[in-house]
């Protein structure tokens, strides 16, 4: 079903079918640029994946074209950790929603911070 | 799946993670962080050793319901990274065990939707909490 056309399209679909956590390999890139960014300050070194939850709207197939826009949900600091949720839109590219993610990510706030 | 009820359990997985699936997750996901393949990086920040990306993890426990369902079936999915995946530079790997229970059953949109509980666990002990899958039940 992920890797063979005439399986997927057999099962009624118009495509292969991409695994459900598969968004990851292109919103990744958005949000590795963005941490990277040094105006934001993020220490990058030092950070772990809270959580993380992906909500599909439907299936991501094969031929698709997508638009993934990432938003700054929430930032806060409490105990030396700054705690950031990125939530990444992605959409058709007529506008419809296709996968909503929210990575909660963790580092230390800068010492004395 | 004619007759699924609450606690009823899906076939159980052992997978196993390699240093070279590491390598591989890194350029398929683009997240290049040294903690997931220098022992250096890792051991100076404090890890016991590399670790496995938290998204492959969370992408190996969902093989629970997509080897069930198939991967057109799901429709969330959430998990809390509680505990790394230490992947040893070995032929082993590291081994992690998936199980999953039928925590709830619901009608949305015409369809059944099962709320899968996921457990995952490396050395005895639990790498994922809160892992839910919610899954559409096929009709037959």
């Amino acid at each position: 079903m992920c890797l063979d056309p005439a399986a997927a399209r057999a099962a009624g679909h118009p495509d292969v079918i991409a695994p459900p956590t598969f968004s990851t390999t292109f919103v990744m890139t958005a949000i590795e640029a963005f941490l990277h960014d040094p105006d934001f300050g993020w220490d990058y070194a030092h950070m772990v994946h809270g959580d993380q939850a992906i909500e599909l709207h439907r299936p991501i197939h094969g031929g698709d074209e997508l638009v993934t826009v990432i938003h700054v949900e929430d930032l806060r600091t409490r105990a030396g950790s700054h705690m950031l949720t990125l939530r990444c839109e992605t959409t058709d590219v007529a506008g419809e929603p296709v996968v909503t993610t929210r990575a909660m990510l963790v580092t230390q706030a800068e010492e004395g911070a | 799946m004619t007759g699924l009820a609450v606690g009823d359990e899906l076939p159980p997985l052992t997978l196993r993670v390699t240093r070279a699936d590491l390598v591989r997750y890194a350029g398929a996901s683009g997240d290049f962080n040294p903690i997931h393949w220098s022992d250096r990086v890792a051991g100076g920040v404090g890890l016991p050793g590399v670790i496995a990306h938290g998204m492959l993890t969370m992408a190996l426990a969902g093989r629970i319901v997509t080897d069930w369902a198939g991967p057109a079936a799901v429709r969330s999915y959430g998990v809390r990274f509680t505990r790394p995946v230490v992947v040893p530079d070995d032929d082993d790997g590291a081994s992690v065990e998936v199980s999953g229970k039928v925590a709830g059953l619901a009608e949305a949109g015409g369809e059944t939707i099962a709320k899968v509980a996921i457990t995952a666990t490396f050395e005895g002990r639990g790498v994922l909490g809160k892992a839910v899958a919610e899954v559409a039940v096929p009709a037959e």
